[in-house]
């Protein structure tokens, strides 16, 4: 279990004012990233791919670059929300790979659904509270040809995705789930 | 073995060759219903915790704060007079003035975004360093305190957009030699999410 603290001092001068000074602990708890790796496909139109997908770990100082507290101006409106990145970005490009013949290398293309546990569509939801969910576009990374057979004339492509993912309605840290179609299509 | 994978790539092939005539040609599966996989997604969400603070506050008290009637504002000063005599026709010496306690409240002086998902929230601790020195001659004091009721626990989590908000109250006690001028003092705001 992670434990936060952050502290601020407000300086405060009676019939007068203060000055300011901000710090803070904080300490959150680490996640290896891990993406579960798949056997390379050895028969044809195989589409080989992870079972389970998980996503290296968004950082805290991805989404709060800039620290964990401060004193705003004294203009300055402090309910105003602070200048978090919520848009995070992963490429995954070895996602899966399928054989296929030589003369179908350049005519597939793959297509990604998304689905969260909650039932919503290009996200994944919250193992806490169905109701907060992380949105995700998905862009297909170009796919590559990373092997090929002369004898069964057959080649193996991967294809692989990059994921941004949109955190402004997730409103608990943890766990969020999801299931990931990908379907090879042909031009 | 080689034969035997040529002869699978020879019948996938047929079968992909039969979908070409009944499907359109630019959303074919390749081939027909085998290439399609359902990958279970997992993405961590950091647990994030930040905390806002006013940078200072400016807490004025005014010549009613001390009790008295009919002051007069001249500039940052007061004035103030009344007849008041004793049954025998001497002035009434008893003091104008009250030097009870005075309290002021600092509004919307923090706010904290927490993304929490444990059931405890967030605790919120504010505290007043006590003693608050005048500028001009630290030797004299006024002081201020903060009552238990500014801290909160167990405050639920709002998420990364939407902050809790709160005030901050000061309990002033100034005295009856309280000297005029400006005394500063800190007040700690301090966040947990346990």
């Amino acid at each position: 279990m992670s434990r936060n603290k952050s502290t601020s001092h407000c300086y405060f001068l009676m019939g007068c004012l203060g000055i300011s000074l901000a710090f803070l602990s904080y300490c959150q708890s680490r996640v290896l990233a891990q993406l579960t790796t798949f056997n390379p496909p050895t028969q044809i139109y195989r589409l080989a791919a992870p079972q389970v997908l998980t996503i290296p770990p968004l950082r805290q100082s991805e989404i709060s670059p800039f620290g964990q507290s401060e004193a705003i101006a004294p203009s300055g409106n402090v309910s105003t929300p602070p200048h978090f990145n919520f848009l995070v970005t992963r490429e995954l490009p070895r996602l899966w790979q399928m054989r296929v013949p030589l003369d179908q290398v350049g005519s597939l293309y793959a297509t990604y659904e998304l689905r969260g546990t909650n039932g919503s569509s290009n996200a994944v939801s919250s193992s806490h509270d169905a109701n907060s969910a992380v949105r995700i576009i998905i862009d297909p990374l170009p796919m590559v040809e990373i092997s090929r057979d002369p004898y069964s004339k057959t080649a193996v492509i991967q294809g692989g995705v990059r994921l941004t993912m949109d955190l402004s309605n997730s409103k608990f840290a943890g766990e969020y789930l999801g299931n990931l179609t990908v379907t090879l299509n042909r031009h | 073995m080689k034969k035997q994978f040529l002869a699978l790539a020879i019948i996938s092939t047929s079968a992909f060759g039969g979908a070409i005539l009944s499907t359109p040609a630019d959303a074919q599966i390749v081939p027909p219903g085998s290439p399609n996989q359902n990958i279970n997604v997992s993405v961590t969400v950091p647990e994030i915790l930040y905390l806002r603070t006013i940078p200072n506050a400016i807490v004025n008290l005014t010549g009613a704060d001390f009790g008295a009637t009919g002051l007069v504002a001249v500039g940052s000063n007061y004035v103030g007079s009344s007849y008041l005599a004793n049954s025998n026709g001497t002035v009434n010496t008893t003091s104008p003035f009250s030097t009870g306690t005075v309290t002021k409240t600092i509004s919307q002086a923090y706010a904290v975004w927490s993304n929490s998902p444990r059931a405890a929230g967030v605790n919120i601790a504010v505290t007043s360093s006590g003693s608050y020195a005048n500028l001009a001659n630290s030797a004299e004091t006024i002081a201020v305190s903060v009552p238990a009721s500014a801290s909160r626990t167990g405050v639920a989590a709002t998420g990364l957009i939407t902050p809790i908000v709160g005030d901050i109250p000061l309990t002033v006690t100034p005295t009856s030699t309280t000297a005029p001028g400006t005394y500063i003092g800190a007040v700690n705001v301090a966040v947990s999410a346990p």
